[in-house]
């Protein structure tokens, strides 16, 4: 009954291809991470401020946060209007299908969203374009009405390390600004029984979206 | 008996020793793209099928590396240096911050360190040859799908606006969004039906590769049953709409129909099961 390991030659010749695959996993990690470790990510500690809006930890029911791959959350309440609220959402990367309202993320409870048309909106900031997109969403929660408008911010991270300046430009050549780190701001407001009310965020919150330096984090 | 059998499995244990060790430094250090793929699959309904594919996938090609008289490596170098690139291409992608370059490389990675290690052999006297479709398998798992949704949603929004046209019932259609006299339904990037099409497409991959011999008979099993489910998922949603309009949009279904979706999806299975099972018997 011969079986499996039979020449021992063969065998440890073999085991040169293993060692180069083990090398090769945990040796170029350690490159990496050497070479792109002056980079200029740095991670957003300072929440944004917003003015006429103070940061809450969480929202109030019957906001039910759920985005799973989110870097980075941050929830505000209006200090006048008790009944808005703003939420950022920050993902490191384009994420497929992590749009703020979807049946993978849940706000408040799954699929019951009415949206309507997504409209393109650029802001000039920072010396580029930054380019948003504004949608508003319904959704019907015991009795309420919840508007939401969504914002995909598509600016660009910048970065020190020229190799890597060059590889985000490949990036960019390629797939457009769109494939770049994406925030998401909502604008939520419980609005009673005023089913044609449909806040949208005000300008002044956009520029202050937009001009957060989003040199982000690994 | 009993030693026999254990002697066989100790040294099939043996020999695949520099998959299990390989597979382990990878995952190790590569944990911090894994992990993102992982919770990607698992709350995504698109792609949960990645967590049973690429599993399957490694498990057809060691059962394919079972079948050799003797478990001994046979590098690959061509794929061993494919590897290398793919690792290289992880990193890249995790820079460039472009996710599906970095999750991409990461499963074709994992598909290929079994046969950089273990080869496919060709036919041999009196040996058939192995198959890659062990290895191409997993590519069924790559986050790709969802540039094609688009395609599919838009087919989908055409069959329910061509059944209301057919139909009494009183609509407007305006880009996705269907009206009607109680209601809006909106023709969601989830009512493409994608993710029905993937996984009957894996299912009846799997089941071609495993139970028929040739061609014709590979082909009948994977068109019938991606055609089933692009069906199952248009008579879903002329079903909503329908139960819709009939309940004035109280039903819990218009609200919440991805369960409704997949029994659709259960129930065209078994018959095609059926089907299939036939049809191996004859062939």
């Amino acid at each position: 009954m011969a079986i499996f390991v039979d020449d021992s030659r063969v065998w440890l010749r073999g085991w040169w291809a293993v060692i180069f695959m083990v090398a090769v996993s945990v040796g170029l990690g350690y490159l990496f991470t050497e070479f792109f470790k002056d980079r200029a990510w740095r991670k957003l500690d300072d929440t944004p401020q917003i003015i006429g809006f103070r940061e809450i930890d969480q929202l109030p029911a019957p906001f039910r946060l759920n985005y799973p791959g989110a870097s980075q959350i941050w929830s505000y309440v209006d200090t006048g209007d008790q009944t808005k609220f703003i939420c950022i959402v920050f993902y490191q990367q384009e994420m497929q299908g992590k749009e703020l309202v979807s049946s993978g993320n849940t706000l408040v409870g799954k699929e019951r969203w009415e949206e309507g048309k997504k409209v393109q909106v650029v802001v000039e900031q920072g010396g580029g374009e930054n380019v948003f997109s504004r949608v508003v969403h319904q959704h019907p929660v015991a009795g309420q009405i919840v508007v939401s408008s969504q914002y995909r911010f598509a600016s660009l991270s910048n970065t020190t390390n020229p190799l890597a300046a060059k590889l985000l430009a490949l990036r960019d050549g390629f797939m457009g600004s769109n494939g770049s780190a994406q925030i998401n701001t909502m604008l939520l407001a419980k609005a009673g029984s005023e089913r044609e009310r449909q806040p949208l965020i005000p300008p002044a919150i956009f520029e202050v979206i937009a001009a957060v330096d989003l040199q982000i984090m690994r | 008996m009993f030693s026999i059998s254990s002697t066989l499995a100790a040294k099939r244990l043996i020999g695949l020793l520099p998959l299990i060790l390989v597979y382990a430094v990878f995952v190790i250090f590569n944990y911090d793209f894994i992990e993102p793929l992982l919770v990607n699959w698992w709350s995504s309904h698109e792609s949960s099928q990645g967590l049973m594919i690429l599993p399957v996938s490694v498990w057809l090609m060691i059962q394919q590396l079972f079948g050799r008289r003797a478990l001994t490596l046979e590098p690959v170098w061509v794929m061993v240096l494919l590897f290398m690139l793919l690792s290289v291409v992880i990193h890249v992608g995790a820079i460039m911050h472009i996710q599906v370059v970095e999750f991409s490389a990461l499963i074709i990675a994992f598909a290929v360190i079994p046969v950089a290690l273990f080869g496919v052999r060709s036919a041999t006297e009196g040996v058939a040859s192995e198959s890659y479709f062990p290895a191409l398998y997993s590519l069924m798992a790559l986050p790709l799908w969802d540039y094609i949704n688009p395609v599919f949603r838009f087919i989908s929004l055409k069959i329910t606006e061509q059944f209301l046209g057919l139909s009494p019932i009183p609509h407007y259609v305006e880009g996705y969004r269907i009206e009607l006299a109680k209601g809006v339904f909106v023709v969601d990037d989830g009512c493409s039906g994608l993710r029905f099409m993937v996984s009957g497409l894996a299912i009846a991959l799997l089941y071609a590769y495993l139970y028929f011999d040739t061609n014709r008979a590979r082909l009948l099993c994977v068109a019938s049953l991606l055609l089933l489910a692009l069906v199952g998922n248009w008579i879903r949603i002329i079903m909503i709409v329908l139960i819709g309009y009939i309940t004035d949009m109280q039903s819990s279904l218009v609200h919440d129909h991805a369960t409704f979706g997949w029994i659709i999806f259960a129930v065209l299975l078994v018959i095609w099961m059926f089907w299939m099972n036939r049809l191996e018997r004859r062939t």
